[in-house]
């Protein structure tokens, strides 16, 4: 899981015999540091904790032994991708456990390494001699974390990467900063990552988010960084300095800060945080500036606001946030120079015009996605249902809040657009927003309901051809393969389905359960 | 005002002074007392010790030697209880009374009825000192829980726990000063408890080689959780929930697989003699077992009709021996199984049963009723002189919101608020009597990886509740989430992932994000309305 796109096997079993059992056909010293460390993750998955990596490698002819022959086209290491080629990979193995595996790159070797995994888990392999031709459909392939309505340390995020890896997902969006907290530690402005910490060491140093973005780049794995602004920004402004640059509004429970977008300070303070952004992710492919929920109510507290609308010709809020959209973008391209293309939330209350490279992140409902349907720009789809992992435990106050998405809604959801969209599908993500996760529930809320959407972004075709109940069992092999990793997801069904899936899951659709609402 | 000093569930009655003792020698706690401790109290102390001395390396066996040496800065208990007995359960709440007297030179007097008080009055200081030092000294505490049962319920049929979780689980219980573990241990989907005439039901529905409770894990699971003054209820589901039952050629017989889509529900077949046969040496094995425990729930929920309908020699019995209808012939069933259970196997124990708007057989007056329907719906059984248990599908069912087992929508999540909102309620001329509630967490989507998510804080909030319901009626909204705040860091430093009640922002800001628990006039209207109607 996710099941490969082109598969030619034979009949034979081939019991892997070694403990020890991974020699790659190679010297130790042909490959650069980050492939040597990919390798190294996948040994660590494969083999006992008594089997010495720097063993691994030389010249063998051991039946029992899985020879690992590697093609690798590029050597350069890679923080992000934008074609499913960069995934591609052929692997081949023959009846002697000779394994050749050909990619163009470090990231294709990562599928291609989490394929042999999985197919030698059970120790052996099965339909040997076997080929597989394999490439994802869609390029972003993701899951979105966020670090600021609870605290998630750099070594669960680490893990978070190794959780994607086991299913050959390749995105982090790491939505960092909210109005509850701003844990990125700023160099002009440490005040607004200190007045808002939850404890003493609880944020990131660019010392943590270069080595974030390593660890998942040697992984297959692109980090994409987020923070929020103009709306949701409430933590930039818990300093006597810097409270003029937002608004407080919000009912008396949900606080929640809009930045001015009419003072010249706001766009110092924004120009310094972009500048710190960029340095700390400098070897990212994509940014994510959200802009996502501003509040018009809360820009109606400033009177300045309005007049300054008028000396400049701004119509309405709507024209006000486009303004204060293209500054910020005036910032990053030009004054910065960065070159990272900038990814947005999208719905259709957030509709803002866009410029052909901007990239849409759509989390409305999917009905509404005719809303967007005019722009020719890529989109990732984040549709509210069924994505939104987070929704169905009750808010942040102990209330209802939305439904349970189930893994089989999420199975049922397939990325698609309306007709006559002038959209591009890069691909899709599930987000997990913090306000009831923190460690404690992090792995349980993910999956195994990001496996399923794992599988529909790699290869979307698969739930045409195959019964349901087979689909259910991979999903299992894929909880237990978990589980054994020490990963603590929600399990699929309880024990007796486990065994008998054909019986319990015969027909996507048939057993409704009834919902009691009485 | 409500003093609580934080606690949770809040103690009922608190004297106190305003100074603030650190604890600066953690290690030289001394457990003081007049007798020799038996070994049932050794392990509790050691239990809290361990819980007390959490951040140090203490040695235990000096803080039990009976040496009169008082070093300053270190907890030093006196405790003084009525009885050294060891109990498997209490009969009333008096005997989880006790008194607490913490001085300035944190001198602890504890004084209890028996091992049970002692627990209760030990969490009490654990809690107060929690953060190695206690304030509002000096301390006068007087404290009886309101209900005498509190518990959770788990299930190992749907997903195996180990005996170690189980165990995890008591642990988590003894710090939230609940008493009891209710234990579904069979269903449908297995049988997870090795019997001695018929291992196959076990052996042929477990779920991996050794996932099923042999009688030394039953024992030590007992024991375990009476040294920590929690009683153990064993459910045996009958005559539905035991499609396991009739999985070997032997057995068939005796269970009509129900003719549903695709579930596997199984119901005995209660006219034939070869059922009570095995459920004779079934029971036997579970009062062998379970030989010291209170109560054995013996579930009869949910016997479906349709499914008795599908075997006609049934209706046959039924029109030769004068039954009317399935409603009686369940009726015959839980007859002759209470006949053996009191006559045959002369067992002590009383039973606890089922009940909602659709289960509601006849009960004789010693019988426990478990009510799992709508809190709206307890008017049904207002007649019965019974004692009751509450598991009001909302909001005490802990498992539901998140899907079922097929991975379709399952209800609705019961987010803490809606438990915090919750207080045993009973309808106009109740003649039952209640003796507390159980959250229950069903198993057919919950394993080790989601149990304590699952359970807790939401189990917390029971706990204070069933202690001290009048709390509530004191205190300020925000200072109740400020006791749940303390609650959770506390399970957090004990190893429990529980699910957080909010996020990091409201928790430093509580006063403002919690001021009140209805957050607009319109919702409480609304509640007012639904009270009346009730």
């Amino acid at each position: 899981m996710p099941m490969p796109k082109a598969i030619s096997k034979g009949d034979q079993v081939v019991k892997i015999e070694n403990k020890c059992s991974i020699k790659y056909q190679a010297n130790e010293n042909q490959y650069p540091d980050f492939i040597m460390e990919l390798l190294e993750h996948f040994h660590t998955l494969m083999t006992p904790k008594q089997c010495n990596f720097k063993e691994s490698f030389g010249f063998t002819n051991d039946l029992g032994v899985m020879k690992i022959f590697m093609h690798i086209e590029s050597l350069e290491q890679l923080y992000g991708i934008d074609t499913t080629q960069q995934e591609q990979y052929r692997l081949q193995i023959d009846d002697q456990l000779n394994i050749q595996i050909q990619v163009n790159n470090h990231w294709g070797l990562v599928r291609a390494l989490n394929t042999l995994n999985q197919l030698s888990d059970k120790g052996e392999i099965n339909h040997l001699p076997l080929i597989i031709e394999d490439e994802p459909t869609y390029s972003y392939r993701g899951i979105l974390i966020d670090s600021a309505r609870h605290f998630l340390s750099v070594q669960l995020i680490e893990r978070t990467v190794d959780s994607l890896v086991m299913n050959s997902m390749n995105t982090i969006h790491w939505h960092i900063t909210d109005d509850e907290s701003f844990p990125l530690l700023l160099t002009e402005y440490p005040e607004i990552t200190h007045s808002t910490k939850y404890s003493e060491n609880s944020f990131y140093t660019i010392n943590d988010t270069t080595r974030i973005v390593e660890y998942a780049s040697k992984r297959g794995v692109q980090i994409i960084p987020s923070f929020d602004s103009p709306g949701h920004s409430m933590s930039w402004g818990m300093t006597k300095e810097l409270a003029d640059i937002m608004m407080m509004c919000g009912s008396t429970i949900k606080q929640y800060g809009v930045l001015d977008p009419t003072l010249e300070k706001t766009y110092q303070v924004l120009e310094s945080i972009l500048r710190d952004f960029y340095q700390m992710f400098k070897k990212v492919k994509f940014v994510n500036f959200a802009g996502d929920e501003v509040s018009k109510t809360c820009w109606d507290q400033r009177p300045e606001i309005k007049q300054f609308m008028q000396e400049n010709n701004i119509n309405d809020y709507y024209e006000l946030q486009s303004y204060y959209r293209r500054r910020q973008k005036q910032l990053w391209k030009e004054v910065i120079k960065a070159e990272q293309d900038i990814i947005y939330l999208y719905r259709k209350e957030d509709n803002l015009p866009l410029d052909k490279e901007d990239i849409i992140h759509w989390w409305g409902y999917t009905d509404q996605l005719p809303d967007v349907a005019d722009k020719p720009n890529r989109i990732i789809l984040m549709d509210y249902f069924p994505l939104f992992i987070d929704a169905g435990f009750g808010n942040a106050f102990g209330n209802p809040y939305s439904v349970y998405h189930t893994w089989k809604e999420i199975y049922k959801w397939t990325p698609s657009l309306p007709e006559g969209s002038l959209n591009i599908i890069i691909g899709g993500e599930v987000p997990m927003w913090g306000e009831t996760n923190n460690q404690n529930t992090h792995f349980n809320k993910l999956y195994m309901r990001t496996s399923v959407i794992a599988e529909t972004l790699w290869n979307p075709k698969i739930k045409e051809t195959e019964i349901f109940a087979s689909f259910v069992k991979r999903l299992i092999e894929m909880e237990d393969r978990m589980t054994k990793q020490g990963f603590a997801v929600t399990p699929v069904t309880h024990g007796y389905c486990r065994k008998n899936t054909e019986l319990c899951f015969p027909i996507l659709n048939e057993n409704e359960e009834q919902i009691i609402t009485e | 005002m409500a003093f609580t000093l934080g606690m949770m569930p809040s103690p009922k009655q608190i004297e106190r002074g305003d100074k603030t003792v650190e604890i600066t020698k953690i290690c030289s706690i001394k457990f003081i007392t007049f007798d020799v401790f038996p070994d049932h109290i050794i392990q509790l102390l050691f239990h809290y010790h361990q819980l007390i001395t959490y951040d140090e390396d203490c040695d235990f066996e000096e803080s039990i030697q009976n040496v009169n040496l008082k070093v300053d800065g270190a907890l030093k208990f006196e405790i003084s209880l009525e009885s050294n007995e060891q109990l498997y359960w209490v009969q009333n709440t008096k005997e989880e009374a006790y008194e607490l007297e913490i001085d300035e030179n944190l001198n602890i007097k504890i004084q209890a009825q028996n091992h049970w008080g002692l627990a209760r009055a030990l969490d009490t200081v654990n809690q107060l000192a929690i953060n190695n030092e206690i304030e509002n000294l000096p301390i006068d505490i007087s404290d009886e829980p309101q209900y005498i049962h509190r518990g959770v319920m788990i299930d190992t049929a749907r997903n195996f726990l180990p005996v170690k979780l189980i165990k995890r689980t008591i642990d988590a219980l003894v710090i939230n000063k609940l008493n009891v573990l209710h234990w579904h241990i069979t269903d449908d989907e297995s049988f997870p408890l090795l019997l001695s005439n018929y291992s196959q039901i076990t052996n042929n529905s477990k779920y991996q080689k050794d996932g099923y409770f042999t009688k030394e894990d039953v024992q030590d699971i007992i024991q375990y959780a009476s040294i920590r003054a929690v009683q153990i209820i064993p459910e045996i589901d009958t005559p539905a929930h035991v499609h396991s039952w009739g999985r070997s050629s032997e057995l068939s017989e005796i269970i009509i697989t129900c003719d549903t889509n695709i579930k596997q529900y199984g119901q005995l077949d209660p006219t034939l003699e070869f059922t009570y046969e095995v459920l004779k040496s079934v029971m036997q094995d579970l009062n062998d077992m379970f030989a010291k425990v209170q109560f054995i729930h013996f579930g009869g929920d949910e016997a479906s009709i349709q499914c008795f309908e599908q075997k006609p020699s049934i209706k046959e019995f039924m029109d030769q021996h004068g039954i009317a209808n399935y409603f009686d012939l369940q009726v015959y069933y839980r007859k002759r199984q209470k006949d053996i259970w009191i006559n045959q196997i002369k067992s002590q124990k009383k039973i606890i049963y089922w009940y909602n708007k659709k289960d509601q057989l006849p009960a004789d007056q010693d019988d426990i009723i478990q009510w799992w329907g709508l809190s709206s719906q307890l008017n049904e059984v207002k007649n019965r002189p019974n004692s009751f248990i509450l598991s009001d599908f909302h909001p005490l069912y802990l498992d539901i919101g998140v899907g079922n087992a097929f991975g379709d929508r399952y209800d609705k999540y019961q987010a803490w608020k809606d438990v915090y909102k919750w207080n045993p309620k009973i309808p106009h001329n109740f003649q039952g009597n209640i003796l507390g509630g159980e959250t229950l967490l069903w198993g057919e989507t919950n394993n080790q990886n989601t149990h304590f998510q699952k359970l807790f804080l939401r189990s917390s909030i029971l706990s204070d509740t069933l202690w001290n319901p009048e709390i509530k009626k004191q205190e300020q909204f925000w200072k109740f989430t400020q006791r749940l705040s303390d609650m959770e860091d506390r399970m957090n430093k004990y190893g429990f992932p529980v699910s957080p009640f909010t996020h990091s922002y409201c928790k430093r800001q509580l006063q403002q994000c919690f001021p009140q628990l209805y957050s607009t006039k319109l919702e409480l209207l609304f509640m007012f309305i639904i009270v009346y109607l009730i």
